[in-house]
């Protein structure tokens, strides 16, 4: 199933992107020794983004693929601040998660 | 213009900009919204609507049955425009005029019989399509409104581009609890994550009606002849004068399996009769839109008393093309369950961000107590929770409105009307706070009794559909229960005290 791969392969980069901001990371606890880790998270963010790309156009109809990936990262996105704004601190967990769960449904195709 | 600063910015002109498009056309944009965010399931409206078909269709099979039955007791129709099942729509469609001197009907054909008996008249997810682009004014004065309306919403979206000056630092921020800020937060999420879907829709939606909006190029080209113009965009499609000639129409299963062949196995959208029963027949078959993202993508032309092919075009143009692709971007019809899902959450999302700027008008100027002001607050109450209300009762309508009466479809848009302005009225008289606890208590209640409603009278629902695995009824029953909760969680957010203090006039 290339949309649930691509959907967590999305919310995982997101999270990650949004746990490299100050505000964020600050709202999932992050100690100051975790600051220095921004740099990172960013990298594996949009390397997460693109991996849902991959997932998506992975399917036989790529144009058709296209159009749902962008819907999917929106939905994606959502879900993450949906997270921040009710339970911030599931968040590294959750996309932890999600990044293995996306990375094995698309390793398994 | 200037009161303190001698030059406004860019930014200044466009938070104006925003405001003033925003509350001008907001109500009007609301309401093109949601219908098109409801016209996603326009299929599936009209099978919950008409619970009388139980038995899933065979496109083709259905097509067929439905043309031989028109063929034998339609015969006097001027022409048939039959739309296709396919896998979320269960009956053809038939427009036509039964009498050449009376009004268009929509008849949904039964798929085992072809007739439109037994079948309970309605418009079903129709009447939110139409609306979406026709607003119920006279042709073309409603689609002038909502192409207009579409402007104003692209006009809104870049203007507010420019104004939202943290789109990329707020990208996940959603701050509760804050009066202003908080409403402020959500009308930028949602505006801002799904943004690639709200410039993709309201910037096809205005293409779509281009050549009503500017004419004047096809005018010039084709010298006042539309005949020409439409000749050169279709070629293919046959226009044969009638020749008054008796004769039958062709074995139509021919006709289906030839067009299936020629189009590589794509299914059949739509099929159109001209001069049915008459010697000089044209039948025209269209490709399914689902079979690629653009729209009219082939069509084989049929002469009707023979059968012989006599006409098929395949679309290569590039410019017919782009023009079909964008128009097949904002039908959706190409998409998959996931893509639908996506499309629909994306359209709540725009009707959220326009509800959502239409409350932070009157919820940042708490403090300004004049009539315009207060005029706009009251307005938006109907506007929106109103419109809400109005399209549970246009459901209820359906379910509860004696099958034989005279002239039901319009019964229930009637329904849908009435509450609507009823709702208006109450948002008018009464406080906003106390307006919106109602008019959402409203919802809840339209939205949560409507499974119970409907299991009443038609005995298919949430409860025999999980035990029947009739998928379309538990999932129509979830949302409804979905929109109740939400309706029902608004109304009591809105009996706590109000949080909001009057904030200083922040930049959005």
């Amino acid at each position: 199933m290339s949309a649930a791969a691509s959907w967590l392969l999305a919310f995982a980069g997101f999270a990650a992107l949004s746990l490299a901001m100050h505000r964020h990371a600050r709202d999932a606890r992050f100690g100051p020794e975790r600051i220095g880790g921004f740099a990172l998270r960013r990298t594996c963010g949009w390397a997460l983004l693109a991996a849902s790309l991959a997932a998506a156009l992975a399917g036989p109809r790529w144009s058709f693929a296209l159009v749902a990936w962008i819907g999917l990262l929106g939905a994606a996105a959502a879900s993450v601040a949906l997270l921040l704004w009710r339970r911030p601190t599931w968040l590294p967990r959750a996309g932890v998660g999600a990044a293995v769960a996306g990375l094995l449904l698309l390793l398994g195709r | 213009m200037s009161r303190t600063a001698p030059v406004r910015g860019l930014r200044q002109s466009m938070d104006w900009l925003h405001g003033w498009v925003g509350i001008v056309f907001g109500w009007l944009i609301f309401a093109i919204a949601l219908t098109g965010t409801a016209s996603v399931f326009k299929g599936e409206i009209g099978d919950w609507m008409r619970p009388e078909v139980t038995a899933p269709a065979d496109p083709d099979a259905a097509l067929i049955t439905g043309l031989r039955w028109l063929a034998t007791h339609a015969g006097r129709a001027l022409a048939w425009y039959v739309t296709a099942p396919d896998t979320r729509t269960a009956t053809p469609f038939a427009m036509l005029q039964p009498d050449p001197a009376g009004d268009y009907v929509s008849w949904a054909l039964d798929p085992a019989s072809g007739s439109p008996h037994g079948i309970r008249d309605t418009l079903g997810g129709e009447f939110f399509y139409r609306f979406h682009f026709e607003l119920e004014l006279p042709y073309p004065w409603g689609r002038y409104l909502a192409s207009l309306a579409g402007m104003a919403l692209l006009v809104a979206i870049l203007s507010g581009i420019v104004t939202h000056r943290r789109i990329f630092a707020d990208f996940f921020t959603l701050r509760s609890g804050k009066g202003k800020r908080s409403w402020l937060d959500a009308h930028n999420l949602l505006g801002v994550l799904p943004l690639p879907f709200h410039l993709m829709i309201s910037l096809t939606g205005v293409l779509m009606l281009i050549t009503l909006t500017l004419p004047w190029s096809t005018m010039l080209a084709y010298r006042h002849d539309p005949a020409a113009a439409d000749a050169e965009l279709f070629p293919g499609v046959i226009v044969r004068e009638r020749a008054n000639r008796p004769a039958p129409l062709a074995d139509p299963a021919a006709m289906v399996v030839e067009a299936r062949r020629r189009f590589g196995g794509a299914p059949i959208g739509r099929i159109t009769v001209e001069n049915p029963g008459d010697a000089a027949a044209v039948v025209t078959v269209w490709q399914h839109d689902a079979a690629q993202i653009a729209y009219n993508e082939a069509w084989i032309t049929f002469d009707g008393s023979s059968g012989r092919t006599i006409g098929f075009h395949a679309e290569q143009r590039p410019a017919m093309s782009t023009y079909n692709v964008l128009y097949g971007l904002h039908m959706g019809r190409f998409g998959d369950t996931v893509t639908r899902w996506l499309y629909f959450l994306c359209g709540l999302a725009l009707s959220a961000t326009i509800a959502t700027g239409l409350l932070l008008w009157s919820v940042g100027r708490a403090d300004i107590r004049d009539w315009p002001h207060g005029a706009v607050a009251r307005l938006t109450v109907g506007a929106i929770a109103g419109l809400m209300l109005a399209a549970a009762g246009f459901l209820w309508a359906n379910r509860l409105l004696p099958a034989t009466i005279e002239a039901r479809p319009i019964w229930e848009v009637r329904a849908f009307f009435l509450l609507w302005a009823a709702a208006l009225m109450h948002g008018v008289v009464r406080p906003p706070r106390a307006g919106w606890r109602e008019a959402l208590g409203a919802n809840a209640l339209a939205w949560g009794l409507l499974p119970l409603v409907s299991a009443l009278t038609v005995g298919r629902g949430l409860l025999a559909g999980a035990a029947a695995g009739d998928g379309l009824f538990v999932v129509a029953d979830l949302v409804f229960l979905a929109l109740a909760a939400l309706s029902a969680a608004a109304a009591w957010r809105m009996t706590r005290p109000a949080t909001a203090r009057p904030a200083r006039r922040a930049a959005a």
